[in-house]
């Protein structure tokens, strides 16, 4: 069956040199509601970002970055898998993004030429109950004694080129290595992680790691959230068109030949970058084109597609 | 030629009744026939086996089937906690490779592949036998590391008898127990209703330096109505009809390094066997058919987690057993279980459809006994592996008897490994591998003196190993065929017992080496090649010196199971002793027996699961009364 590569969130854009900000009030979301992936679009922009989610449609499960409003701090456990510890983004926004780590979550950046300075974080309520009172699976960090020193690190490495750097960024959403165990904290506030050191980025990478680990991995549930992504860019208005489709390509999965069509008469750019941000595929085409992406390694790639009014990013496969 | 037929199988009898080592008082209830249409099946040539009597039962401090196993034959007991969820670990293997019987029927659950040994009361059953090793042969899928039968039994010499037993404990613990027998020589019939409850509220230390903290919504309650009709139709017929209707709740207590739980889980369970048995000149018909329907609810509102779940399963079962030329014995067997099981984590109604057939031929001569069986099973269509075993029994001379037995067994993947949303995996293959052991037991009687020693050594490679891994960039768990097990190991155990007039005494042990290795290397779980299985003690030994003078009894027992690897952590060894101190009197028709127990006598701080604390010292208080005419 041929599947196409949709386009349906369209970025109107006006050039000019500035700080942006990827804060997901963008993208459409009710009171107390999640996008999780399930649309299939593979996942979601904001500002100059493209956060891909990986939604399993049989088991109805994701990893990767889901886009949340929920607001609910009090209860425990994998059923309130969405929802920020502060009940709200930064500044009580509505919208933020929480990502569920398996291996490491990715983040590429749509303006590679631009540093990104940094971003919020905060830690989610699942992760953050559990570490506070512990779990079926999960200890309480502290331990029985309270004097376990244990932690939950956030680290965010860089992609340039499809290399990844040596350089990272730690950001601790739980520290209890004190020896005064009143200094111990788990983070409940969005707090601000600068990045401006990682310079310019073609991605980032975001891995966890926690004391509480076992034979099956980490106990502690692995998810964590994010606002308000900063980078230092061309755009300072970025206003979400909720458009027609305009675009497609298909079919996807691909293996050889890649078929784009336009409504648009304008040139445009299609740019294909490895899921670490390398870019590995760049065609500027008008109108209707079949596009021979052979040479491409099996995997999963995001389509970059942009002109002078509209820019949109969306996964392809190729088998 | 059916009274020659009647002493060879009498013979045979004696001859298990010594292979059940250590044991003494062993009443059976049952005819000598009945005796070899069980055994033939139940306790196979070529391994150890024990068996308790309804008379052992009453000396045992054990309530439930997994303390039994626990502490009369020194098996590894994974206990999550005293009330708990309890699984055995026999020979290397976990819960699912061990295979309980009622009534010769599988309860294990078939989602789940295994059974809570703690829900099944000692005080539930005539008699219990358990044999290690393989018998998948006999048994189907499962009885790879053990095989535990839990029996009712008719005595048609019954008239009347009422029977109570109390038991008061710490935390909270009450066990009432109540039975009623009346019958007579052509009809017989057995009520028995029992209810337990604890709050288990115990304390437990955390450190030294801390207050200790006290074990909460860790309550239990679980109540048996059980009814067995036994109808001797005539000389050559019988009918039996087995009913049990099982009610439990147990709170589920948070861990010790968790703050709070309100988790809790139920049980129901109904169950009904049937069995019609022909006595021939030269054969026995078995036919028996049951249908068991469970449920299981865990509901825990903190995380807004509610799991029901329900599987109905009907068994139809037919057997004939020949003897001739008065040492030969051959069973032919054919079973079938068909199985409903729902759950919000399955898709749809789930379907199971089993039959098997199964042969077994035994030769005995003089000092000899060799059996051999075969089992084919298909399941939804496809073959489960072809499963023979052989054992042998020979006698070398009086005081020396050896043992030998090889077989290949399997464990069909649960229906929850197959259909679970996520992670079910409908194409996977069963474990299976095959097994040998052999022991050497020799004994001796001196006066007033019996002594017994055994050991048994084993070993058993089961491919297709079924685990539950993280694929790499995957959010669920899926079931797979990952690994091979390799498990292999010593068994000693001595018994020396001392009986004169009005006393006895007996001291008996036994110390296991078992390593039980993951032979794949494996990322998630991480596994390296050679690594010990998780719970599962290299090294585990028990004693017990029991003394009986004059209606008051007495035990000791003591169990040391070493260090084991948990899923986060080591498990530090542990040593726990039990005290119970008993006194029987006989007045005409009526028994009583009044018993005091200290369990954990040495007050151990220990966890048998990481996490889960268990109780210190604690007490039971019991009194067991019994009229009989």
């Amino acid at each position: 069956m041929k599947q196409t590569v949709t386009f349906l969130f369209l970025l109107t854009t006006i050039f000019l040199s500035a700080q942006t900000t990827a804060d997901f009030e963008n993208l459409e979301l009710a009171p107390n509601s999640f996008l999780d992936g399930s649309d299939g679009n593979g996942g979601f922009n904001s500002g100059n970002f493209f956060l891909p989610n990986d939604y399993n449609a049989e088991w109805s499960s994701w990893t990767g970055w889901a886009i949340s409003s929920t607001t609910d701090t009090l209860t425990p456990g994998f059923s309130n898998q969405y929802s920020s510890i502060s009940g709200s983004g930064v500044n009580n926004s509505s919208n933020y993004a929480v990502s569920f780590v398996s291996g490491e979550s990715i983040m590429n950046s749509l303006y590679q030429s631009h540093p990104v300075e940094g971003l919020y974080v905060n830690n989610n309520t699942y992760a953050y109950l559990s570490m506070l009172e512990g779990d079926d699976f999960a200890k309480k960090f502290g331990g029985a004694t309270g004097d376990d020193p244990d932690f939950f690190l956030l680290t965010i490495k860089q992609y340039r080129n499809g290399v990844l750097s040596a350089d990272s960024i730690n950001f601790y959403l739980a520290d209890y290595r004190f020896e005064d165990n009143s200094q111990d904290y788990i983070i409940k506030d969005w707090t601000f992680v600068d990045l401006s050191s990682l310079g310019v980025v073609d991605s980032l990478t975001f891995t966890l790691s926690s004391s509480d680990n076992g034979q099956f991995g980490m106990n502690t549930p692995a998810y964590f959230c994010v606002d308000d992504i900063q980078i230092e860019a061309d755009i300072v208005s970025v206003d979400f068109v909720p458009t027609e489709q305009l675009f497609n390509l298909y079919p996807n999965p691909i293996t050889d030949f890649l078929q784009f069509n336009s409504l648009s008469n304008q040139p445009t750019q299609v740019a294909i970058y490895s899921m670490t941000g390398q870019l590995v595929f760049s065609s500027v085409t008008t109108g209707n084109e079949l596009l021979n992406i052979r040479h491409l390694s099996r995997g999963t790639y995001i389509v970059h597609v942009v002109n002078e009014e509209v820019q949109a990013s969306q996964l392809l496969v190729k088998q | 030629m059916q009274k020659s037929f009647f002493h060879i199988v009498f013979l045979f009898g004696l001859l298990l009744s010594f292979t059940g080592w250590g044991q003494v008082d062993t009443t059976v209830h049952l005819s000598a026939v009945e005796i070899a249409a069980a055994k033939l099946r139940q306790l196979p040539v070529g391994s150890p086996s024990q068996e308790w009597t309804s008379v052992q039962l009453e000396k045992i401090t054990a309530t439930n089937i997994a303390s039994l196993l626990g502490e009369e034959t020194g098996s590894f007991i994974k206990n999550y906690g005293t009330g708990t969820l309890a699984t055995s670990s026999i020979r290397g293997g976990n819960g699912g490779h061990t295979l309980v019987l009622w009534n010769g029927l599988p309860i294990q659950s078939p989602m789940l592949g295994l059974l809570d040994l703690s829900l099944l009361p000692v005080a539930g059953v005539e008699s219990v036998s358990f044999q290690k090793g393989g018998n998948t042969a006999l048994w189907g899928s499962g009885a790879i590391g053990g095989l535990v039968s839990l029996n009712n039994e008719s005595d048609f010499s019954n008239q009347f008898s009422i029977e109570n037993q109390t038991v008061l404990g710490s935390f909270g613990y009450w066990q009432q127990v109540g039975k009623l027998k009346i019958g007579n020589h052509k009809f017989q019939s057995n009520t028995r209703v029992s209810y337990e409850k604890g709050d288990n509220d115990f304390e437990y230390e955390i450190a030294p330096t801390l207050p200790k903290r006290q074990q909460t919504n860790a309550n239990f309650r679980q109540r048996n109505i059980q009814q067995d009709f036994y109808w001797k139709l005539n000389q050559q017929n019988q009918l039996d009809v087995h009913l049990w209707r099982q009610d439990i709740h147990r709170a589920i207590p948070p861990t010790n390094v968790q703050n709070r739980s309100v988790a809790y889980q139920d049980d129901w369970s109904n169950r009904v066997i049937a069995n019609w048995k022909h006595i021939g000149s030269h054969a026995i018909w078995n036919i028996k058919t049951g249908f068991f329907d469970e449920y299981q609810d865990f509901v825990n509102d903190l995380i807004r987690l509610q799991a029901h779940n329900h599987f109905q399963s009907y068994f139809g079962e037919l057997t004939r057993q020949w003897t001739w030329r008065k040492s030969h014995q051959l069973l032919l067997g054919g079973t079938h279980t068909y199985t409903k099981a729902w759950s919000k984590n399955y898709t749809g109604t789930i379907l199971e459809n089993k039959s098997a057939l199964f042969a077994s031929w035994k030769w005995q001569h003089g000092n000899w006994a060799i059996q051999s069986s075969l089992r084919q099973e298909l399941v939804d269509g496809g073959f489960a592996p072809l499963v023979p075993v052989a054992g042998l029994d020979y006698q070398l001379a009086s005081f020396l008897n050896l043992q030998f037995k090889i077989s290949k067994n399997y464990r069909l993947p649960t229906l929850n490994d197959r259909y679970w949303t996520p992670g079910g995996n409908a194409s996977l293959q069963p474990e299976s591998g095959w097994s040998e052991e052999a022991t050497i037991r020799t004994q001796s009687k001196k006066g007033n003196w019996q002594w017994t020693g055994a050991i048994t050594g084993f070993n058993r490679l089961i491919n297709n190993w079924i685990l539950w891994t993280l694929p790499q960039g995957q959010n669920f768990w899926a079931a797979h065929n990952l690994t091979e097990v390799w498990s292999r190991g010593l068994e000693p155990r001595f018994s020396v017992s001392f009986h004169q007039q009005d006393i006895q005494l007996q001291l008996k042990g036994g110390y296991d080496y078992i390593r039980s290795t993951n032979q794949v290397a494996l990322e998630t779980p991480r596994i390296a090649q050679g690594d010990q299985l998780i719970y599962t003690p290299t090294h585990q030994a028990f004693g017990k010196l029991a003394l009986e003078w004059k209606g008051i009894y007495g035990s000791y027992h003591h169990q040391f199971i070493g260090s084991t690897e948990g899923i986060n952590d080591p498990i530090p060894a542990y040593q726990v002793g039990t005290v119970r101190i008993q006194y029987n009197t006989t007045i005409n028709a009526y028994r009583g027996n009044l018993f005091f127990t200290i369990n954990n006598v040495w007050d151990a701080n220990y966890v048998v699961v990481e996490r889960r604390p268990m109780a210190g010292r604690h007490y039971q208080l019991g009194v067991h009364f019994l009229m009989a005419r």
